[in-house]
């Protein structure tokens, strides 16, 4: 992750001269934003504002499968359709018109092994990746999951036959007496 | 408080300090020697589980504070900040917004127990009424926190719930539009109704801490009530606090807390809304609308009338009418295990609020709607018109004579235990 980081080229200071300056980045560094401002952001994307991402996994219903299903959707538009100027049609987006263009195409990056070069194959990842990115403490809540359940649940037969041992001789100790 | 304490300090430390503050002789009487019923189910258990969520409320809720910052521009990344950068700080969050949420499972059981076994009855009229003041501050204490992240669904819920206060331009005109800026503390939802709503989130759990204390001292007074509903009539009904139900508690609360942390490491969001997180954005109404899964029923009713003003005096009489219980309810007898017709519509009530839930997250249209508007009118008619009525009108089963007696009885049906033949003299 950290080499990962350090391929980008971030824009940091300004330095004790009161210059800005580029340094590679590091993991705590945000994405650079591929806008300068919201409305640059939507003058290049027909009028739409490009949502930020970091947390898009878990803030659609579905989550990566619908992340998947909206990268994998465009699909020509049914023939009686009215398209607005700029919109694309894809099966997932509500409304079916989305602003994106098809982000995705065969071929476009290649793979270190031999996986099919396909937009099926990228979808996957790139929405394996949104979820990691919403999500990033997910595996270390996983693993620290079990440990904390299994411990309740030995605590809990514990506590039971504890419970049991303590109510078994309540006649004996307090004997339910009219006087 | 209603028996003697038989605390002896073994050091002489302990009697020095008794004869200046007797606070361990206090919880030794409350909490150790404090005779119980000796029949309680485990219906009774969620009273200490309560005690243990507001803790874990108040305990997460101090350390998150820490981190959070109240700012319509920094509150959605502070969240976030939290989520990665804070150490545990994920584990803080959810179990924090989790703890909402099973905060809310427990103490709608406990209110539904009281309801089932009167407990609201003589003497117990004060301790309902406090345990329906915690209710109420729990409800605001909840709507408040959900606020704080600025989500998509935080700000317009803010901005729907406190624009309720607008219908009382309908009484009086001008009133509730000034009442409504004086909230959001200018003309609309923004930095300053964020630092309030904070600054009270923080402020009515220790207030809630404190009602709860003056509910167990109500508690304490008459003692708990029981599954038979009949008075504690001798020492042998009842056994010592500790270890009987100490250990009974603990028990369930183990389980309690198997469940709470099996939705906080698997499925935290589970219970959340996708839209809040999404950062709020005023310019932006989102579809639909929806409050937290414990507001559903009352999102239902204020819905389901179609006068807003009206609606709004719905929705707060839902909760104002339970202080009123303890005298609607006309029955002698408390326990609902022997009232015959009483139980059918206590069950009936159980389901029609599980109905509203459901329909508190539909659209209010169609059959929606009219099923909204007859699950309104049962759950008024429950309290106004079947508790009043069916308590005057009913003839309740026989009762066992005492709780030992219920306790020393085979699990004989109820109506068969009035007959002193019937009933076995010692098992065991």
């Amino acid at each position: 992750m950290k080499a990962l980081a350090e391929s980008a080229q971030v824009t940091d200071g300004p330095n004790d001269k009161g210059e800005m300056f580029k340094r590679p980045g590091r993991p705590s560094d945000r994405f650079p934003a591929p806008f300068p401002n919201e409305e640059a952001a939507r003058a290049a994307n027909g009028g739409s504002h490009p949502p930020d991402l970091s947390v898009i996994a878990k803030a659609r219903e579905g989550g990566p499968d619908y992340i998947y299903s909206v990268l994998t959707g465009y699909k020509d538009k049914p023939g009686d359709m009215e398209m607005a100027p700029g919109m694309h049609y894809n099966t997932a987006f509500p409304g079916h018109q989305i602003a994106m263009p098809p982000p995705l195409a065969d071929g476009v990056v290649p793979y270190t092994d031999d996986t099919e070069q396909t937009v099926d194959n990228y979808a996957k990842d790139v929405s394996a990746f949104l979820m990691w990115t919403a999500e990033p403490k997910l595996e270390q809540r996983h693993m620290l999951g079990h440990r904390v359940i299994i411990f309740l649940f030995v605590f809990a037969i514990i506590m039971f036959l504890a419970k049991k041992a303590v109510w078994k001789r309540v006649n004996k100790d307090h004997p339910p007496t009219e006087a | 408080m209603g028996h003697a304490s038989t605390y002896e300090p073994k050091t002489k430390l302990g009697m020095w300090f008794d004869e200046r503050l007797p606070v361990a002789r206090m919880m030794h009487g409350q909490f150790v020697e404090y005779p119980t019923p000796r029949n309680l189910n485990y219906w009774w258990t969620f009273g200490g589980i309560l005690v243990v969520c507001l803790a874990i409320q108040i305990v997460t809720g101090i350390v998150l504070a820490m981190h959070y910052i109240a700012s319509p521009d920094e509150a959605f990344n502070s969240v976030e900040f939290i989520m990665r950068d804070v150490n545990w700080g994920w584990f803080l969050r959810y179990t924090h917004a989790v703890g909402a949420s099973m905060f809310f499972v427990a103490v709608y059981i406990h209110t539904f127990r009281g309801l089932y076994y009167g407990s609201y009855k003589a003497p117990r009229e004060i301790l309902w009424m406090l345990g329906v003041l915690i209710l109420l501050l729990m409800i605001i204490t909840a709507f408040m926190g959900y606020s704080l992240p600025w989500g998509q669904m935080s700000f317009w819920a803010v901005t729907v719930i406190t624009n309720l206060f607008s219908s009382l331009d309908m009484v009086v005109p001008g009133l509730g539009t000034s009442l409504v800026q004086w909230i959001w503390g200018g003309y609309s939802v923004g930095g300053p109704t964020l630092t309030r709503l904070f600054a009270l989130h923080y402020l009515l759990p220790f207030v809630i801490a404190g009602v709860v204390m003056l509910h167990i001292w109500a508690l304490h007074m008459p003692g708990n009530n029981n599954p038979t509903g009949i008075d504690v009539k001798t020492r042998g009904d009842t056994v010592p606090f500790h270890p009987y139900y100490t250990i009974k508690d603990g028990f369930a609360l183990v389980v309690f807390l198997l469940v709470f942390f099996a939705i906080v490491f698997y499925a935290p969001n589970w219970l959340g809304h996708p839209d809040n997180y999404v950062p709020a954005d005023p310019l932006q109404t989102p579809p639909h609308i929806v409050p937290e899964w414990y507001f559903l029923p009352f999102y239902a009713i204020l819905r389901a009338i179609p006068n807003k003003l009206l609606g709004v005096i719905a929705l707060f009489g839902a909760i104002a009418i339970l202080f009123f219980v303890p005298w609607l309810d006309r029955s002698k007898v408390r326990s609902t295990s022997y009232r015959p017709i009483f139980r059918w519509f206590f069950w009936l009530f159980v389901l029609d609020c599980l109905m509203l839930g459901y329909l508190g997250a539909q659209m209010p249209e169609g059959i929606y709607l009219i099923l909204s508007q007859l699950g309104t009118l049962y759950y008024f008619g429950f309290f106004l018109l079947i508790m009043p009525l069916v308590g005057i009108f009913e003839t309740p089963r026989p009762r066992p004579g005492s709780i030992t007696e219920s306790v020393l009885g085979r699990p004989l049906p109820p109506d068969r235990t009035a007959n002193p033949a019937a009933r076995p003299e010692v098992v065991k």
